[in-house]
C-alpha cells in the first residue's frame, strides 16, 4: 500500500506548465528521488505535497486520505529545506522541540523525543547551541532532526546536499541512505544531480518540462532510458547526431541502422566506453558499436585522460575518457558495449 | 545676564516642560509600537478587508503633515462637540502618527526575514499566526530595534510642535521664560542642549538593548 499517491497533478505558471499529468506513488519506507534540470517541475511537485503550492487540479493522499486541500500544517508531511531554514533565535533544543510543542506534547515526551532525535543524528552536544554557532553539516543534520522528531507520515527533502561541500556530500550520501532506511519514512528527494540521486534512490523519477519522462529503479533509468532526454539527463554521455542523407541505411560504424522520421541521437555512455589503437584485434560481441576516429585533442586529468575524438564517416566530435595514453592525431577505435548506447530518431 | 544666571532663572520651567516632553515621548512611543504591531500584520498577513484597512490607515497618516492632524484633532473636533485638551490632542496625534511609522519599519523587518522560516513552521505543524507569534515577531522585533531608536528621537524632537497648539510641553516653556527676559538666543541654546543630551542617553540604552538581544551568530562584531 503506498504511502503517497500523487494522481493527475497539472500546476501552471502563465504559459508554463510546471506540473502537467504527474502521476506518483511512494511506498512505505520507500526512497523516490526526483531528479530533472531546472525549471522541470520537481521542486513544484514537492511544494505541492507540502502544501506550499495550489495545484490546478489533481489530488494527494497519504494513508489513502485526501490531503489536496489541507493546509500544510494539518498534512504530517515534513520538509528538509534546501537552506535548513532554521530559526535563529531557538537553541538547538528548542528548533527540534517545537514541533512537538504545538502537538501539545508533554514535557517529559517532549525531552524524550528531542533527545532521541538529537542522539540518532549524534548531536546531542549541540542542543543547547544557536544555529548560527553551528557548521553547515551540523545545521544541516539539526534541520533534520527537527524534520524527523514529529514522525511524519512522508518526509520531504529538497535539495539536502548541495549546500554542502563535495568530499562531505560523498559521505553524507551514505549516512542519509541509511538514516532513510533505519526510520523507515517514505521519502521524496528532490535533486538535481543524478549521480546523487543513482546512488541513494530505491526509485528514480525523471522529470522534464512538467512531466514525469520515466519511473524506475536506478538501474532501469541507467540501463533502459526510455527516451532521448532521459538517456542524456542521466550518466555521462556523448551525443552524436546523424542526418539520413536518403532512405538508404544508415551505417554508424559497424552498425546499420533503418532511416525513420527525423535526426538519428546516438547517446554514448562516455564512461563505459573504451578506446583502443585502431590497429588492435579485438573480438566484438553481437551489439557491440564499433567507432573509428583519430585523437583531435587531449586533456590530462589525473588518473585519466580525457580525448577529443573526431568519428570517421560522419565527423563528429566525441569526448572521452581513458587510462591510456594516446598521441594526437592517433587513429583509434572505441568500443561500445550493446546496454551502453542508445539509439533515438527525433 | 551671563548664562549661569539663565541656567538658574529659566532651569525650573524648562525641566517642568521636559517631564511632559518625555511623557509624551514614552507614551505615544509605546501606543504607537502596540497599534504599529497590529496594523502591520494587518497588512501584511491579514485577510483582505484587514490588510487593506491597515494600509488605508498607514498611508493616510503618512501622507499629510502632523502639524495638519494635530490642528484637526485640536480645532477640528470641535465641530463635532468633541473637545480635547492640547495635551490630550497632543498625545492621540503623535500615537496614531508613530503607529503609521512604526508599523512601516516593522513591515520592512518581517520582509527581511527569508521566507523558508515561516515555510518551516508551516511544514512542523505551525498554524500561521503561531508561526507568527512565535517565530516570525521574535526576529522581527529585534531587526527594527535601529529603525526605533530612529524613531524613538523623531518623536522626543516632533513633540515640540505640541507647543503650537498649547500643550505644556519644553518648547513651549522655553518660548514662555525666552518671552520674558528676552534672552532668545541663550534660552533655546539651553534647550537644545537639553534635547541634545536626551538624544544621546536614548541612542546608548537602545544600542545597549540591541546588543544585549541580538541572536548570536547574525551580526559581525566589532573588535
Amino acid at each position: 500500500m503506498a504511502v503517497l499517491q500523487a494522481q493527475g497533478l497539472y500546476k501552471s505558471y502563465g504559459q508554463v506548465k510546471a506540473l502537467d499529468d504527474v502521476n506518483i506513488e511512494i511506498e512505505d519506507s520507500e526512497l523516490l528521488a526526483v531528479i530533472g534540470p531546472s525549471g522541470s517541475g520537481k521542486t513544484t511537485l514537492l511544494r505541492s505535497i507540502a502544501g506550499f503550492v495550489q495545484l490546478d487540479s489533481g489530488k494527494i493522499f497519504i494513508k489513502s486520505k485526501d490531503i489536496t486541500d489541507l493546509p500544510p500544517e494539518k498534512r504530517n508531511v515534513a520538509m528538509f529545506f534546501q537552506n535548513y531554514a532554521l530559526w535563529p533565535h531557538m537553541t538547538v533544543f528548542e528548533n527540534v522541540a517545537y514541533g512537538l510543542k504545538i502537538r501539545r506534547y508533554d514535557k517529559k515526551a517532549i525531552r524524550e523525543k528531542v533527545e532521541w532525535a538529537l542522539d540518532f543524528l549524534d548531536i546531542k552536544s549541540l542542543a543547547e547551541r544557536k544555529p548560527n554557532q553551528l557548521s553547515g553539516g551540523q545545521q544541516q543534520r539539526v534541520a533534520l532532526a527537527r524534520a524527523i522528531v514529529v514522525q511524519p507520515d512522508v518526509l520531504l527533502l529538497d535539495e539536502p546536499l548541495s549546500n554542502l561541500d563535495a568530499k562531505i556530500r560523498m559521505r553524507i550520501r551514505f549516512e542519509l541512505k541509511a538514516l532513510q532506511k533505519k526510520l523507515q519514512i517514505a521519502t521524496l528527494y528532490v535533486t538535481h544531480d543524478q549521480e546523487e540521486a543513482l546512488s541513494i534512490a530505491d526509485r528514480i523519477a525523471v522529470m522534464h518540462n512538467g512531466k514525469v519522462l520515466q519511473i524506475g529503479t536506478p538501474q532501469q533509468v541507467y540501463k533502459e532510458p526510455v527516451n532521448l532526454f532521459v538517456a542524456d539527463f542521466i550518466g555521462v554521455n556523448s551525443i552524436v547526431r546523424i542526418k539520413p542523407l536518403d532512405k538508404d541505411i544508415v551505417k554508424v560504424g559497424n552498425l546499420e541502422f533503418q532511416p525513420q522520421q527525423g535526426v538519428l541521437h546516438l547517446v554514448i555512455r562516455a564512461e563505459e566506453a573504451r578506446v583502443l589503437p585502431a590497429k588492435e584485434h579485438v573480438t566484438l560481441k553481437e551489439g557491440d558499436l564499433k567507432l573509428e576516429g583519430i585523437i583531435m585533442g587531449k586533456l590530462y586529468l589525473g588518473s585519466k585522460h580525457r580525448y577529443e575524438i573526431k568519428i570517421h564517416g560522419i565527423e563528429e566530435i566525441l569526448f572521452i575518457n581513458s587510462e591510456e595514453a594516446f598521441k594526437i592525431n592517433e587513429q583509434i577505435q572505441i568500443i561500445i558495449p550493446k546496454d551502453s548506447f542508445f539509439v533515438y530518431w527525433q | 545676564m551671563s548664562f549661569w544666571q539663565i541656567v538658574l532663572v529659566s532651569m525650573p520651567r524648562l525641566l517642568n516642560g521636559l517631564t511632559v516632553t518625555l511623557y509624551m515621548t514614552v507614551f505615544s512611543a509605546a501606543v504607537g509600537l502596540l497599534l504599529g504591531i497590529i496594523l502591520c500584520l494587518g497588512r501584511v498577513y491579514g485577510n483582505k478587508v484587514a490588510s487593506l484597512l491597515s494600509t488605508g490607515f498607514i498611508e493616510l497618516i503618512r501622507g499629510t503633515p502632523m502639524l495638519v492632524q494635530l490642528f484637526i484633532l485640536y480645532y477640528g473636533l470641535p465641530s463635532y462637540n468633541i473637545r480635547l485638551t492640547p495635551l490630550l490632542a497632543a498625545l492621540i496625534g503623535f500615537s496614531i502618527n508613530s503607529a503609521a511609522y512604526q508599523a512601516e519599519y516593522l513591515r520592512g523587518s518581517i520582509q527581511s526575514i527569508g521566507i523558508g522560516q515561516m515555510k518551516a513552521a508551516l511544514s512542523i505543524g505551525m498554524k500561521k499566526w503561531q508561526a507568527v507569534r512565535l517565530i516570525i515577531l521574535p526576529q522581527a522585533l529585534r531587526r527594527v530595534i535601529p529603525a526605533w531608536t530612529n524613531e524613538f528621537i523623531y518623536l522626543l524632537k516632533y513633540t515640540s510642535m505640541a507647543y503650537i497648539i498649547g500643550a505644556p510641553e519644553m518648547m513651549a516653556q522655553a518660548k514662555f521664560v525666552a518671552s520674558r527676559n528676552f534672552e532668545f538666543f541663550k534660552v533655546y541654546l539651553l534647550t537644545a542642549a537639553i534635547y541634545l543630551s536626551i538624544v544621546w542617553t536614548i541612542s546608548f540604552v537602545f544600542s545597549y538593548f540591541e546588543r544585549k538581544l541580538r541572536i548570536p551568530g547574525t551580526v559581525v562584531t566589532e573588535r
